[in-house]
């Protein structure tokens, strides 16, 4: 026996690896149903097994031609030995909404198909013109595509000079992007995160168990810095990675979620890396940063363990005010939860929140922090699918159904999967999502792309009749989109924040009115507004179940 | 041949009986009858006739190596080995003596000489398929694999029966070459499948080669043939943790905890995976309690129990941090326990407390990473920046190191 169990203990040691278990109550107050859109995300996957095979697919959701309706984009990818778009089927797709629930491709029109491996997507107005732009990051190449107000778009990457190939690093391989006005000047600058050191031709071959081969573990690639780009508000932008503190801090980089954490007035950065130390940049003003996730307890999880640091999204979960870090990883690392603790760091609620035993057999790609049920906690809605080959032996573990975590209050959360009716499409390896009230119901609805699969759009249905409220911002002195501007909503029962980041979950972008749920109240008592440009506007008795439009008030920048 | 030994050593002297003829004549009654009162178990007459048939008769082997397993009965293993050494000095050549003297020495616990009795035993024309089995199987005991390997083979060249590719696969693996043993546990397996050791070496081969999928097939299966086997069950759990079943992994391990309280490895696969625990935790708790209450003395069963407590809901602080104290007046050597302990501190901002039990936990295993950064956090809130970065720095560098080793 002994000799035995000395050889079990030897082949546990190497494991700890995942798990399967759901819970959930049985009436689901939060509902989604299926809607087909055709749009399939090809990876270009290979027997080689690349390793941005598996990383593709972000999502936008904006109102590209201000009719009102939020339309959907997705980033496709390529040829992975050429990295480029050497097929329709790799086409970026463009689909506009009409508000029925009917969606037309309108890509060629838009001129956003795209040239190269795409992956990212971030939605933003930078140049303040009313129209909403749109950066598009992948593979050794990355592009703006400038908005010109009829339905079209110009790539104006040589312009705007943000697709310099790095004089240290090379190419660099861009997973996402935020637009965030750093410094207050009412110009969106452009955050880009970057993921790994790869190149096809020096690429290592690694084996999954039994000799398959299989996507690389991160340690076999080199770290690369992320970078930051001032606007100069005349079309072009400034590489400010060096002197802004952000290059100092080479990683492997996955998501960004923006959100002044400290509320000093200044907006942060952080940043999840795969298998390392997360950043927290935070934002010193004057364009500087310094990076203090270690300080500010948001570095790792609180076992110290480098986990395969995912999306994030940055926002207020518990209603205190303090934006809180909510970001996924694979299976058996759980989705951690970091909540503001209001005094300039964060304490790990992964497992008091319910979160950890909930995830520990997740692989996750995208959450998104979003009041799915109005009820006026905010939710999080995560997209599934590991990383890994999908060989048949582990089918039921690369490919997963889509889960959202119902907040039951204050920072506690229940999985709902098939009880959301997440489990009407076949599970997948789903990857980036967007999210925004698509057919004006007052419910948010979720966009989500799958490797090799189609794209799916889940229309939310929940039941209750929760009342809403979507605050449509417009900057004057600020930036237009009215990024890092902060939202207090105070009900007769509540008392919520969230503020402005179209910076959602995995390379993509949720661009839509930000959206309250109220509960049983009809309208919001007081709504206050607290400006990028330090501007603080309240609103009375402001009628709920309705986007309402509000324009900075002031002189104009 | 292990198991058979004792049985075995009975068996010698009808072993030696029909040797008796060659000794002088005089001796060969006393011969006679010492191995009937040996074969009685009567070892004061057995003693007292083959002493005098060594007198009458003092080049005997079979004399000599009868005399020997007298001596060893009666508790006089001195004696048993001198009388050995004068069976080998007259016998060496002789394949009955070399198979008597291979369960003598089998019997006294010096492997090695049994298996080179047993094999010069083997080595002998006609000595059959059995005896190169048994110089496997003793080889094997002794540590001896390359041995191993040469006799096992040469007993399934002898018949191709389980038990053959059993004793190869087994040799192979002990010969460090688990790719060959894999196929020949197999064979083994498939031949007799309701042999439980079989199944249970060709699941644990399974395991070890990183084939976890069938493992868990083959072992779901041995489970439930053989519920009561702790041994096919653990390995079952393993599988079930491997194929990330983790909730299987954890009933399976209470389930041999159940089955024999006195193993220890299913508790501490249990501390390893705690959080998959889930509603199973409270009996996890309750088996980690009563093994801490039968073994007052041993610091790990304090240990787990405290950290099993510290991964429930509402955890008891004061509780925990009474059973981590307790677990290092038993033990105060075990990095594990500092390590929680200084956490737990943490979390209590006792900074200087908890600085202490860390540092502690990183004297005692200074290659672990988590200590060295909750120690960094710890020094920062002591406003020892300098400590903090120094700390950092060494996690990262353990990590680095940790995560960077191998190869694709």
């Amino acid at each position: 026996m002994r000799a035995a169990i000395t050889g079990a203990v030897a082949v546990l040691a190497v494991l700890l690896g995942p798990a399967l278990w759901q819970a959930g109550p049985a009436q689901s107050p939060i509902h989604f149903v299926y809607r087909p859109i055709p749009f399939t995300l090809d990876a270009c996957e290979t027997p080689e097994r690349h390793a941005p095979e598996t990383m593709a697919g972000g999502v936008a959701v904006f109102d590209y031609n201000n009719d009102g309706y939020l339309d959907i984009f997705f980033a496709n990818g390529a040829d992975i030995h050429t990295l480029k778009k050497t097929s329709p089927k790799y086409s970026n797709r463009l689909f506009a909404n009409d508000g029925k629930g009917h969606f037309t491709d309108v890509t060629e029109k838009a001129g956003l198909a795209g040239e190269g491996y795409d992956i990212a997507a971030a939605v933003g107005d930078y140049d303040n013109d009313g129209h909403e732009d749109l950066f598009v990051g992948g593979v050794h190449g990355n592009r703006l595509y400038h908005n010109n107000g009829d339905g079209t778009f110009t790539d104006v990457t040589k312009k705007a000079g943000i697709d310099q190939p790095d004089s240290e690093y090379g190419p660099l391989w861009t997973v996402g992007a935020a637009w965030v006005d750093v410094n207050n000047d009412g110009l969106l600058d452009l955050f880009v995160v970057n993921y790994m050191s790869w190149d096809i031709r020096t690429e290592p071959a690694c084996l999954a168990a039994g000799g398959a081969r299989d996507y690389c573990d991160p340690k076999f690639y080199k770290k690369t810095p992320n970078q930051l780009f001032l606007n100069n508000g005349d079309g072009t932008f400034r590489d400010v990675s060096a002197e802004s503190g952000i290059r100092a801090h080479p990683g492997k980089g996955m998501g960004a979620g923006v959100a002044d954490f400290d509320l000093d007035g200044w907006m942060d950065i952080f940043v999840t890396n795969d298998k390392l130390d997360n950043f927290l940049f935070h934002n010193k003003g004057g364009g500087k940063f310094e990076e203090v996730a270690f300080e500010s307890n948001v570095a790792l999880r609180e076992d110290a363990e480098w986990i395969s640091g995912m999306g994030v999204d940055f926002r207020d979960i518990d209603n205190d005010g303090y934006p809180d870090i909510v970001f996924v990883a694979l299976d058996d690392e759980t989705f951690p939860i970091f909540r503001n603790t209001g005094k300039g760091d964060f304490a790990d609620i992964t497992r008091s929140s319910g979160m950890g035993v909930l995830s520990l057999p997740m692989a996750g790609y995208s959450p998104t922090i979003c009041d799915f049920d109005n009820d006026g906690w905010k939710d999080i809605f995560v997209t599934r699918g590991h990383v890994e080959v999908m060989l048949p032996v582990r089918q039921g573990q690369v490919e997963q159904p889509n889960t959202v975590f119902r907040n039951l209050g204050g920072a506690r959360f229940a999985a709902l999967t098939a009880e959301a009716g997440l489990a009407a499409q076949p599970p997948r390896r789903h990857r980036g999502s967007a999210v925004g009230d698509l057919n004006g119901d007052g419910r948010l609805d979720v966009v989500v792309s799958a490797i090799g699969a189609p794209a799916e759009i889940w229309m939310n249905d929940s039941p209750g009749g929760n009342h809403w409220l979507e605050l449509q911002l417009e900057g004057t002195k600020s930036n237009r989109d009215a990024i890092g501007a902060r939202i207090k909503v105070v009900t007769h029962t509540a008392t919520q924040y969230n503020h402005v980041s179209f910076s959602f979950g995995y390379a993509s972008s949720s661009a839509g009115p930000v959206h309250f749920g109220l509960g049983p109240d009809k309208s919001a008592d007081s709504v206050e507004i607290r400006w990028p440009s330090g501007v603080v506007q309240e609103l009375k008795n402001v009628a709920g179940d309705r986007i309402v439009r509000i324009k900075e008030p002031g002189p104009p920048r | 041949m292990k198991c058979h030994r004792t049985a075995v050593l009975a068996v010698v002297a009808w072993l030696l009986l029909p040797l008796a003829g060659p000794a002088q004549p005089p001796a060969q009654d006393d011969l006679r009858q010492g191995l009937v009162a040996l074969n009685k178990n009567d070892l004061v007459h057995a003693r007292e006739f083959l002493e005098r048939a060594a007198k009458l008769d003092p080049r005997s082997a079979v004399v000599w190596v009868a005399l020997a397993q007298t001596y060893l009965k009666s508790g006089q293993k001195d004696m048993a080995v001198q009388a050995a050494g004068s069976a080998e000095q007259f016998g060496a050549n002789s394949p009955p003596i070399q198979h008597a003297l291979a369960l003598f020495y089998a019997g006294t616990g010096d492997l090695a000489r049994a298996a080179e009795w047993e094999r010069r035993f083997a080595a002998t024309p006609g000595a059959g398929a059995q005896a190169a089995a048994d110089a496997a199987g003793l080889s094997l005991e002794a540590g001896q694999p390359e041995e191993a390997v040469k006799w096992a083979e040469a007993a399934l060249r002898g018949g191709d029966t389980p038990e053959a590719h059993h004793l190869v696969g087994k040799a192979y693996q002990a010969a460090g070459r688990p790719d060959s043993a894999l196929p020949e546990l197999r064979r083994a397996f498939e031949r007799a499948p309701a042999q439980e050791v079989f199944l249970s070496d060709f699941g644990q081969a399974l395991l070890d080669h990183g084939d976890f999928a069938e493992a868990l097939a083959v072992l779901e299966k041995g489970q439930r043939q053989f519920p009561k086997n702790p041994q096919i069950v653990l390995a079952y759990g393993v599988a079930c943790y491997a194929e990330r079943r983790p909730a299987d992994a954890v009933s399976a391990f209470l389930e041999v905890i159940r089955l024999d309280p006195t193993v220890e490895q299913p508790y501490v696969f249990l501390g390893r995976i705690l959080e998959h625990a889930g509603g199973r935790l409270p009996e996890v708790i309750a088996s980690y309690a009563a093994w801490e209450k039968r073994a007052p003395e041993n610091y790990l069963p304090v240990f787990l129990h405290a950290k099993a407590l510290a991964a429930s809901s509402n955890p008891d602080d004061h509780v925990i941090e009474t059973e981590l104290r307790r677990s290092i007046e038993l033990n105060g050597a075990f990095w594990e326990s500092h390590l929680e302990l200084g956490e737990l501190l943490s979390s209590q901002s006792k900074w200087p407390e908890a600085a202490r039990e860390l540092s502690r936990s990183i004297e005692l295993n200074p290659g672990q990473t988590r200590a060295h950064y909750e120690l960094a956090r710890v020094y920062l809130r002591m406003g020892k920046p300098d400590l903090a970065r120094a700390e950092r720095a060494e996690y990262e560098r353990l990590k680095t190191a940790e995560t960077d080793t191998g190869r694709p």
